[in-house]
């Protein structure tokens, strides 16, 4: 079909096999920016590890960067929705313009004669398409013009892609600042309770090289005081699973090889040092 | 010991840190090309395609800034994690290192 030939303009142009491949690469903008975007929100969770006074500034600027990306993904919807509305439009013009060429056609097999006023009809039928085509194109470009300004300047005017660097900069930052801070307490708090016999449940769980167990009462009242506590306490409740018992050696008195530590330390159950190095060596 | 648990420690958390915009950065790559890729310039009338056209180059820009940034965030985290005294263990006793 040539509408130009019939009709002498083409009321209604558009590439409905690009439109559909335009409508694949969006989709699939939107579920990566998703995933992406989840996914960074979920290290900010408020259920996460990153808890506490001195870990508040990493969750800022993650759940900060996370809404920037959410940002930028709405407004990829926001496109994607106004393009499937155009491609569908699309197609219903370009029927009703097929239907105009042939209705044109059928005069043109009767005789011949400018002035004939169903052609003068059809024409303007054609005319009154393509302005109604043309006014769903513009609203569409309106839609891009929204996406350029999305991915442009952030919500606050801002230079988009400096306020994302910046912000991952500051996350930087951030994690620094939480290092100087909270994770010298943490290897403190590790090495001081690794010495208290009966905190001998939250080592292992600490260093995650021992099934999981649930911490006595006053583990978790140690936990609570010391330095970095928040972090202890979660690694005090998180469950583990079961080491499975054959990797357990059997007790046996044939056994030539001494065991070193206190027999005392033994019995209480207290990890001889060389046995907690030898385990997350 | 190789373990699919969340590893978890200072460095463990860094890592899960890293991790999270290492998935970023994967799921937007191979994006740029397809946007670079489309052609729109039959997808409607000549006054607009050049809106749709200058659209989608920039989003094929955001996109890939941030992809790069977020590559280069997830090799901050990781040098972070590398340079902690104390390992990334996992829950069932697997370094994650």
């Amino acid at each position: 079909m040539n509408p130009d030939r019939f009709l002498g303009l083409d009321p209604t142009p558009g590439d409905l096999r690009a439109a559909d491949e335009v409508t694949k690469v969006l989709r699939s903008c939107v579920v990566a920016l998703s995933e992406g975007r989840r996914r960074v929100e979920h290290t900010a969770r408020p259920d996460g590890l990153w808890q506490g006074a001195h870990a508040a500034a990493i969750v800022d600027t993650l759940t900060a960067y996370a809404g920037r990306l959410r940002a930028l993904e709405d407004a990829v919807v926001d496109f994607l929705q106004a393009w499937q509305q155009w491609r569908h439009g699309i197609a219903g013009r370009q029927d009703e313009t097929a239907a105009l060429v042939e209705a044109v056609t059928q005069l043109v097999d009767g005789p011949v004669d400018s002035a004939d006023p169903r052609r003068e009809a059809l024409l303007r039928q054609a005319g009154a398409l393509r302005d109604r085509h043309q006014i769903a194109a513009d609203q569409t470009g309106a839609a891009a013009e929204a996406l350029i300004a999305a991915t442009t300047v952030d919500q606050e005017g801002r230079d988009l892609p400096v306020d994302l660097q910046r912000g991952l900069l500051a996350l930087e930052a951030a994690v620094e600042q939480w290092l100087a801070e909270s994770a010298a307490d943490l290897r403190h708090a590790t090495e001081t309770i690794s010495s208290v016999t009966k905190l001998t449940a939250v080592v292992p769980q600490l260093v995650g090289v021992a099934p999981g167990s649930d911490a006595s009462p006053e583990a978790l009242r140690i936990a609570a005081a010391a330095p970095g506590s928040h972090r202890l306490i979660t690694a005090l409740h998180r469950g583990t699973p079961e080491r499975p018992a054959e990797e357990l050696s059997d007790a046996s008195f044939a056994s030539e090889v001494r065991a070193e530590g206190a027999l005392a330390d033994r019995v209480r159950g207290a990890p001889h040092a060389g046995d907690l190095e030898g385990e997350t060596a | 010991m190789a373990s699919t648990s969340q590893p978890f420690g200072i460095a463990g958390e860094l890592e899960q840190l890293s991790g999270g915009f290492a998935i970023l950065e994967a799921a937007l790559a191979g994006l740029s090309s397809s946007l670079h890729g489309l052609d729109v310039q039959d997808t409607g009338p000549e006054d607009v395609v050049a809106t749709f056209a200058e659209a989608m180059e920039r989003l094929e820009r955001i996109l890939e800034n941030i992809g790069s940034q977020a590559a280069d965030a997830a090799t901050v985290m990781r040098r972070f994690a590398r340079d902690q005294p104390v390992g990334a263990f996992h829950e069932d006793g697997g370094d994650a290192r």
